[in-house]
């Protein structure tokens, strides 16, 4: 799975799309532009989005696990700062991120 | 655990009443009164499926009860091997599809797995906040609290409370790491092997690894000789 090539690779930093979107979506709500951090590419997968509808599901998508600090998420985060969220997130609901220093940090 | 009242009901209804302090109205057997509405349409496509000739009932019959067989012994199983085998522990953190095919487990083609391991500083968890994606594979029929908009939800926003309410206390000092299992893969956790168990078999070490040690609210007990 690790071959894949994606726009993105471990370390990069990168900010979930928070558009919109009405009906089936996989790009959780509470992640939409939050920042994280790539940590592994985890394979190129049919778009759920599409295969909700019972189209086939291309274009494929990379998809990523990113981290995510629990504190950047929830202001009021109760825990140590170390503690992290990820989640599979693809490659169509990322952008680059500014703050790409955060990455080689949090790696 | 997370409300005050019975929660013996599944979750599969819809649940979208998150304030505490309210009553459900009594939750009905599924073999007791009319059908809903999902009832009579899963009658209806399977009545329709048989008949075209596209399934029978002998093909659902395996199927249900292929399903019934599985349990979290299989995840255990995985677990065990782990624990007893450093250079399988690497092949399955590295490559969990074909680790899983040494010991004869074919993952099939729905959903990729991969397996997060605990360590003296990280403590992982397993959630899934869109639905209930779940390792049914390895761990057998979901609990319903698995499923509860409660833990689906509680989990990621504060998990170190749920996973005190589950018994399980993380160090300050140590991370909490939670898995949101977003999209195709499937998420089990390798707990530390409990201290106190140098000594047993691959089996007896099997034996000590739980459904919810594997979705990571529980932690294998230390073992008293």
């Amino acid at each position: 799975m690790s071959a894949v090539m994606g726009r993105y690779k471990p370390g990069d930093a990168v900010r979930v799309d928070d558009r919109a979107v009405a009906g089936h979506c996989r790009a959780p709500w509470y992640l939409r532009g939050q920042e994280g951090v790539v940590v592994e590419v985890l394979g190129n997968f049919r778009d759920p989005e599409r295969l909700a509808y019972l189209r086939p599901g291309l274009p494929r998508q990379i998809l990523y696990k990113v981290r995510f600090e629990q504190a950047s998420i929830w202001p009021n985060y109760i825990g140590a700062s170390s503690d992290a969220l990820e989640a599979d997130i693809t490659e169509n609901w990322l952008h680059a991120s500014d703050t790409a220093k955060r990455g080689a940090q949090a790696l | 655990m997370m409300h005050d009242h019975d929660h013996d009901h599944s979750h599969d209804h819809a649940h979208d009443h998150a304030g505490a302090g309210h009553a459900h109205p009594p939750q009905r057997d599924h073999d007791a009164g009319p059908m809903g509405v999902y009832e009579v349409m899963e009658e209806a496509v399977r009545t329709l499926l048989i008949e075209k000739g596209i399934l029978s009932h002998a093909e659902i019959a395996v199927q249900m009860d292929l399903m019934d067989s599985r349990s979290a012994a299989l995840g255990a199983k995985v677990i065990a091997r782990a624990w007893v085998d450093l250079a399988f522990k690497q092949r399955l953190l590295a490559d969990c599809r074909s680790a899983l095919a040494e010991l004869g487990i074919d993952i099939g083609q729905i959903a990729e797995f991969k397996v997060v391991e605990n360590t003296p500083a990280t403590h992982n968890v397993i959630v899934c906040t869109l639905c209930s994606c779940y390792p049914k594979l390895l761990l057998g029929i979901p609990p319903a609290w698995y499923k509860s908009l409660a833990y689906r939800s509680r989990t990621v926003v504060d998990p170190r409370s749920v996973l005190a309410e589950f018994g399980v206390t993380v160090a300050a000092e140590q991370t909490v790491r939670v898995h949101d299992s977003t999209a195709d893969l499937r998420y089990i956790v390798l707990p530390m092997r409990p201290a106190g168990s140098d000594h047993m078999s691959e089996s007896e070490l099997a034996a000590l690894v739980t459904r919810d040690a594997m979705i990571g609210t529980a932690v294998p007990a230390a073992v008293r000789s």
